[in-house]
């Protein structure tokens, strides 16, 4: 222990700058660390990638050049071989992503407006309630829901559609947009919004020009959270696409592994799938770092 | 529609407003002559606030009409109001410049361009924001932010220009200049003017009439001068005046007010069992022990710069007087209290009300 002197709101610190160091240190590699656990999987699958057969199982192999000889056959499969069929469940993975991302939260915002400032005081409980229904069709797990899902596709002539599964993942993803956005909102009209409205605006345009401007933050983070979700969702796209509208996750898994009975067969697969899978999560990584940096500009908005 | 429109009466008639149980306000009738500066004052609860949120539309009335011009907007929207309002945290549009925080009223009803601009610009020369236009709020001053704020209100030219509290996120020297300001900007347009504050100095140095607010009930409507110099009640008499006025707990019969300190004839007549005399510290002096209408004991002297407060304990009560400057005086020294009768003012205890 070495001397302390108490800070100003009595907590003892320490004075030593060695101890200051070791302190900032322990805990910057504690979460280093933590962080080489958590990106390993990544890691993993990007080096497994570009294994040949051999290597995939062989133990041991780690870093490429040093442990194997790196092999680009998986690649050439999915880029060259499969060429047509990527770039369609590519397509549709993203056009499905972003329409339907786009389409929740603009319903989810429309909504938190209505609740949080269009309805009286009086209501307010009623209010509650609300939102936590909409919450309860989150609660049920979506293996229940897909079957019932299949059978109205069906009827309504949406199966192996794109619109069918962009209205599907807006449905189950709009509990999540709404909660996610409800803090941002608050519970009432701020004195920026009553401006507006004794300025003149109409609600619909305070909601868009004025609110949602100064949640920018917000909004990135939820958008990028429910892109994600329909990004790598594979439960409904398997129950309501068979070629069409096929997005990449249930591709991967059905066509990339068929040669084996079960799924993750041998060698040469778990290749393939490796590439699949990073190619899958590369655009995703490069469009969280812009939205990083969005986020930070967006945060300089509230002052 | 963006022509100006100066001289509108506005009318609260037998407002009430209730959340729940608890009662806001409770019948105001309150008549605003076309032009005037009329300054609602209150502490924090007394209905202020709400009485100009019902008259701008972003609250609804209980019970009762408000009425602007010859118009009765009790159930009209905000925008058909033909009012603009200035609120305390200035309520800027972070994500819009200055020309466009400006021109967002215009905008919004779809004023063609060309007329929009000239109007911004003039709006923003009249709060000497020129320059600025082109920034964002972030980027401004508090001052500033304000000047926005103003402008925005000015730039449709209302009929009615509502504030709340708009100074009070000021530093104490810029808020003493924006003051003037406003008084000034008001005076030029001659737009009916509703101002809301807790600050009796803004309220006597702005308003043409101070209606002083407390729980929701008119206390007193009348000029500045009339409130301070005739005070409807010991509520007004007290709130009113830095340091307040000074109190004495005693009983009036006849034209003689009794108590502890001693026997003072005043000016009304009347037998209050629990009576209360109250003169401002500008009206008493110090005088020798023995002397004067009162005696105490001196508590502290302080040098205020143009005058000396002296603090005198009676019996029961601390005095506040105004000495001049060259005045020291020991603590503990004995002293006399001497009153002028133009000051002094009688209340019953019982209700606050006074005794004329």
């Amino acid at each position: 222990m070495g001397r302390r002197t108490e800070s100003r709101t009595g907590f003892p610190r320490p004075v030593s700058s060695f101890q200051s160091w070791l302190i900032k240190n322990t805990i910057r590699m504690v979460l280093v660390g933590w962080s080489l656990v958590c990106l390993f999987p990544i890691y993993w699958l990007a080096v497994t990638s570009i294994k040949g057969n051999a290597d995939v199982e062989r133990p041991g192999t780690f870093v490429p050049l040093l442990n194997f000889t790196p092999d680009l056959s998986a690649w050439h499969f999915i880029l060259v071989d499969q060429h047509e069929n990527l770039v369609s469940r590519f397509f549709n993975s993203a056009l499905i992503g972003g329409f339907s991302t786009c389409l929740t939260l603009t319903i989810s915002c429309l909504c938190l407006y209505a609740v949080t400032r269009l309805s009286r005081v009086a209501s307010r409980l009623h209010d509650n309630a609300l939102l936590w229904a909409v919450l309860s069709t989150r609660l049920l797990p979506p293996a229940i829901l897909a079957l019932p899902y299949y059978v109205m596709a069906n009827y309504a002539g949406l199966f192996d559609t794109r619109t069918g599964l962009i209205l599907v993942y807006a449905t189950v993803n709009l509990p999540v947009a709404i909660w996610l956005l409800l803090p941002s909102f608050g519970n009432r009209s701020t004195e920026m919004e009553e401006a507006a409205l004794i300025d003149g605006a109409a609600h619909l345009s305070i909601l868009f020009t004025i609110l949602l401007p100064t949640l920018r933050a917000s909004l990135l983070a939820a958008s990028t959270l429910v892109f994600l979700l329909c990004w790598n969702e594979y439960l409904f796209a398997v129950y309501l696409t068979s070629d069409q509208a096929l997005t990449l996750p249930p591709w991967m898994v059905g066509q990339l592994s068929m040669k084996e009975a079960q799924v993750g067969g041998g060698p040469e697969e778990v290749a393939h799938l490796s590439a699949a899978a990073t190619l899958m999560f590369a655009p995703l990584l490069i469009f969280a770092s812009l939205i990083m940096r969005q986020l930070g500009k967006a945060a300089l908005w509230r002052s | 529609m963006a022509n100006g429109n100066p001289g509108v009466p506005v009318s609260f008639d037998k407002i009430q407003k209730s959340f729940g149980a608890v009662r806001v306000l409770e019948e105001l009738n309150l008549d605003v002559k076309p032009g005037e500066f009329l300054v609602l004052l209150g502490a924090s609860g007394s209905g202020k606030t709400t009485a100009l949120r019902i008259l701008s539309g972003l609250e609804t009335a209980t019970e009762g009409r408000v009425r602007i011009g010859d118009r009765d907007v009790t159930d009209t929207l905000p925008k058909y109001r033909d009012i603009s309002m200035v609120f305390q945290s200035y309520a800027l549009y972070p994500h819009k410049t200055v020309g466009e925080n400006i021109g967002f009223p215009l905008k919004v009803r779809k004023i063609p361009v060309a007329e929009r601009e000239i109007a911004v610009k003039e709006a923003a020369a009249q709060v000497q924001l020129d320059e600025l236009l082109h920034r964002y709020p972030r980027e401004l001053s508090g001052g500033q932010r304000q000047r926005v704020a103003l402008a925005r209100a000015i730039v449709r030219r209302p009929s009615v220009f509502l504030m709340d509290e708009p100074l009070s996120n000021l530093d104490a020297k810029l808020r003493g200049h924006m003051r003037a300001e406003l008084k000034h900007m008001q005076e030029a347009l001659g737009t009916t003017t509703i101002y809301v504050t807790h600050d009796q100095i803004e309220a006597m140095t702005l308003a043409h009439r101070v209606a002083i607010l407390e729980r929701g009930v008119l206390q007193q409507l009348a000029t500045p001068s009339e409130i301070y110099n005739n005070p409807a009640n010991l509520f007004v008499a007290q709130f009113i005046g830095s340091p307040p006025m000074n109190i004495i707990h005693g009983t009036l019969q006849g034209d003689v007010f009794a108590s502890d300190a001693g026997k003072i004839k005043v000016p009304v007549k009347g037998k209050v069992e629990k009576a209360l005399l109250g003169f401002r510290p500008e009206d008493c002096s110090i005088a020798a022990a023995g002397k004067g209408e009162l005696a105490g004991q001196i508590f502290t002297n302080e040098l205020i710069g143009d005058h000396t407060l002296v603090t005198v304990k009676t019996n029961k009560d601390m005095l506040a007087v105004k000495a001049p400057k060259e005045y020291r005086g020991k603590s503990g020294q004995t002293v006399g209290v001497a009153l002028s009768k133009g000051g002094l003012y009688l209340f019953n205890a019982e209700n606050g009300a006074r005794v004329r």
